[in-house]
């Protein structure tokens, strides 16, 4: 096997894992805003923005605000004070027929 | 995401190239970037497997150490002798590459594996530790060497408790000094670019393949050490094959941390300790981690071997250039570990250069990781 043996399988391995890229990976969270994250139920994604006040602190409930505000919900307790600017990783929910973001991960 | 992919091969040919800046140090400075998710998965996957492949190159062109790479010295520098250096290089590659192939087929049947046996590995993990030491010693043929080594053994064991934040020190004095300070002066040779591997080191790499499937496993266990272990076994393995053997494991190492890491919470590679807060453990995201590895290996590939062709090119003097690298890792050791860390560079290199001049197996010296994790295992 020679080298130019060598690059072709090399190319072959880039290849293969650039079309199951372009063909079947489909992001978990990407970065939306508030808006278009809980326009549907069941929408999971990034949003930036800032803690508007905190309800409660176990389980964390907060209200999240950049450009417009929801209510957002942690089962586990989270390190946030009023004023934090922080990243969501959330998923839109409906509770009592109110939408809110049910949060995964928060990160600073 | 392109953008961060392109950061991790170029930090990764980076880390590859500087003996003594291995990955995990990069990795320790990214963690304090702003970056999370996909962005930095992308990033420490691309870096670790373009380091992966890279790093061989300062291995086997200068005989400089690198943590994962240091048993490649020897063979690297048998061929570099005969004028064949580039084609040490690139049965590294060729190892590297079908690893990742054969590794990626056999990721489900690893994820089931780990998932299952779990609860296990506390149990398992001090016997495999043992019985590696044991092989070590009896590996050995004469009662001498025997004696020998498992005073390497204790020596090391006993450096890696007192010296227990100083690995690089640790690893610079055990495989990389002695080689570079007991080199004998080279004739400049002229290198042959051209070769033809055999596909009989398939077998090779498939063996090199299931070892860095355990070696992600367990702790302590690196590398070099599975291959040296797979040596003992194979008393007759031919310095190609050997090799193809440690491109292998270098490379599948790293990709059966990462499920490792998605599934035990564990963090066996220190280049993937940057990802264990920093990721959101989704089958997702291991996919993308799977088709970054694949994208990132064959670009890997092609660059190690574009680096080695142009680097032997140049005329150098190796001798100067091995002068440059001692003072250069020992300012290093400074550097990244202090007085503290001199300290244990003296120790290690005298216990390193006593394996090389007795003809002891260098790999002895993992001992000092061995015992502590082993210790930590039973006592705690």
């Amino acid at each position: 096997m020679k080298e130019k043996n060598i690059i072709q399988i090399c190319f072959c391995v880039s290849l293969v894992g650039i079309l199951l890229f372009v063909f079947f990976y489909e992001a978990d969270f990407q970065k939306t805003s508030i808006s278009k994250l809980i326009e549907k139920e069941g929408n999971k994604g990034i949003v930036y923005g800032e803690v508007d006040y905190v309800i409660s602190k176990e389980p964390t409930i907060f209200i999240f605000t950049n450009e417009i505000s929801v209510k957002a919900f942690s089962p586990k307790k989270l390190e946030i004070a009023q004023g934090d600017k922080l990243y969501l990783y959330a998923e839109s929910q409906i509770y009592k027929e109110e939408k809110e973001l049910f949060v995964y991960r928060v990160e600073k | 995401m392109i953008l961060f992919l392109l950061i991790g091969i170029i930090l990764g040919i980076i880390a590859g190239l500087i003996p003594g800046l291995h990955s995990n140090n990069i990795s320790k400075i990214i963690i304090f970037l702003p970056f999370f998710g996909t962005e930095i998965l992308v990033l420490i996957i691309a870096l670790g497997i373009t380091q992966s492949f890279v790093d061989f190159i300062p291995s086997i062109l200068l005989g400089a150490p690198d943590s994962e790479t240091y048993e490649s010295i020897l063979p690297g520098h048998k061929l570099f002798l005969k004028g064949r250096a580039h084609e040490a290089i690139a049965l590294t590659v060729f190892g590297g590459i079908l690893s990742v192939a054969i590794a990626i087929l056999f990721l489900p049947f690893f994820i089931e594996f780990i998932k299952i046996n779990t609860s296990y590995f506390p149990t398992i993990i001090p016997v495999v530790l043992l019985t590696t030491l044991f092989i070590l010693v009896f590996g050995e043929k004469t009662r001498n060497k025997k004696i020998l080594i498992l005073f390497v053994i204790i020596a090391s064991g006993t450096q890696g408790l007192l010296f227990k934040e100083q690995i690089f020190p640790l690893i610079t004095g055990y495989f990389g000094l002695p080689v570079l300070i007991l080199s004998k002066p080279k004739e400049k040779v002229k290198q042959e670019t051209k070769f033809d591997i055999s596909l009989k080191n398939i077998k090779e790499s498939l063996t090199g393949t299931i070892g860095g499937a355990i070696v992600s496993i367990f702790p302590g266990i690196g590398n070099n050490l599975a291959a040296a272990i797979i040596r003992t076994f194979r008393q007759k393995i031919k310095t190609k094959n050997y090799l193809v053997l440690l491109g292998s494991i270098n490379t599948s190492n790293f990709i059966f941390s990462i499920p490792v890491l998605f599934f035990l919470n564990k963090a066996r590679n220190g280049t993937v300790i940057a990802l264990k807060d920093s990721i959101f453990f989704t089958n997702n995201e291991l996919f993308l981690s799977i088709t970054i590895i694949l994208i990132v290996s064959g670009i890997a590939g092609i660059i190690t071997l574009v680096i080695s062709k142009k680097l032997l090119k140049f005329s150098f003097d190796f001798r100067k250039i091995e002068k440059i690298i001692i003072f250069f890792l020992i300012f290093l050791v400074f550097i990244f570990n202090g007085f503290f860390g001199l300290i244990a560079l003296f120790f290690s290199t005298s216990l390193g250069l006593l394996t090389n001049l007795v003809g002891v197996k260098r790999s002895s010296c993992l001992a000092s990781l061995i015992i502590p994790t082993l210790l930590f295992y039973l006592f705690f």
